[in-house]
């Protein structure tokens, strides 16, 4: 019960983090279609399942980042000012369950570039091989 | 010069190509040896292995081994280096959104007067102890502490961890040896499939 509870939580967040980098709705609107490619996202992610039935519409913002997330992570592409102000690490997000949303939580390259220097200069720049 | 040069030389860009091959080979082949190491076999211990971030955490155990961190001395420096390294980023906006990060993870990351005698004590009653919030530290710009503890609890049920509850509560981890053996085996492997095909 819980942990269901804590699912909602962090889809309510995820939402409330979505809405604030997409135009809002002005109207009401028909339930939201979503192509198998959405469904097959939806349903690995037990965040979004749980939310679907309470906020359909919700749950197709996420979806809709989560597409142009993917379609904007060319190397080397600058990612849109307002998707940099996202703190991202503000929700834990269970990879096993969420696949498609540890997109949120991206290992970051130049962090394992920094942390291999840290450990150089603590061997004071030398190979550890003797 | 045309931007497009790089791509002019065939004979270069077939040892691109080459050298790119090999390290996805390394990358797959490396997950494909931890998993057949594990001692088990349950979907989600071999599902968390094979994540990005129990590459990491065996890179940082790699390097560890491999530059010869053992001491009390050396340990207390890569402490005191990490937090040099996280209030640095703290000052550099820029850098901590380009990572993903945000300032109360940084600050989390940090050890303090009461975190650090922790970790040095540790360290000193079994050299390569950690404790497994200390790890977390340590692995802070890489992962969420929540990541970090769920790869340590999957390495632990693949044999490659071992996690003991100190007498204080706290949980004590320290590498089995498997797992930075097979990262270095790995990054050998590569080096000489590489030297081979020049």
């Amino acid at each position: 019960m819980l942990a269901r509870s804590l699912v909602v939580l962090v889809a309510a967040a995820l939402i409330l983090a979505v809405c604030a980098w997409t135009p809002a709705a002005s109207a009401p609107q028909p339930e939201p279609r979503f192509t198998l490619a959405d469904q097959v996202i939806i349903a690995r992610n037990d965040a979004l399942t749980a939310l679907l039935p309470v906020d359909p519409w919700g749950v197709r913002k996420i979806v809709d980042a989560l597409n142009a997330a993917q379609a904007r992570s060319a190397p080397g592409e600058a990612a849109p000012r307002r998707d940099r102000q996202r703190d991202v690490g503000a929700v834990e997000i269970d990879p096993q369950r969420n696949p498609d949303l540890a997109y949120f939580q991206r290992a970051s390259p130049e962090a394992a570039y920094d942390l291999f220097q840290l450990l150089k200069r603590v061997a004071g720049g030398k190979s550890g091989v003797k | 010069m045309s931007a497009d040069d790089v791509f002019g030389d065939a004979a270069a860009l077939d040892a691109d190509l080459m050298l790119l091959e090999n390290l996805r080979w390394a990358r797959k082949d490396f997950l494909d040896r931890v998993c057949e190491a594990s001692a088990s076999r349950a979907e989600e211990v071999l599902a968390t292995l094979r994540l990005e971030s129990t590459y990491q955490l065996a890179e940082f155990l790699y390097l560890l081994r491999a530059r010869r961190v053992e001491t009390e001395e050396q340990i207390r420096m890569l402490a005191e280096l990490h937090n040099q390294y996280i209030v640095d980023l703290t000052k550099d906006a820029a850098k901590v959104t380009r990572m993903g990060l945000n300032r109360d993870r940084l600050l989390d990351a940090i050890f303090t007067a009461d975190t650090l005698p922790r970790l040095l004590h540790n360290w000193t009653e079994q050299p390569g102890t950690l404790d497994q919030s200390n790890l977390a530290r340590f692995l802070a710009v890489l992962m969420s502490t929540e990541t970090c503890r769920k790869v340590v609890v999957a390495c632990a049920a693949a044999g490659f961890l071992i996690r003991d509850r100190s007498p204080y509560g706290t949980m004590l981890v320290r590498s089995a040896g498997s797992l930075e053996r097979l990262f270095a085996q790995s990054i050998r492997d590569l080096r000489q499939r590489i030297g081979t095909a020049r």
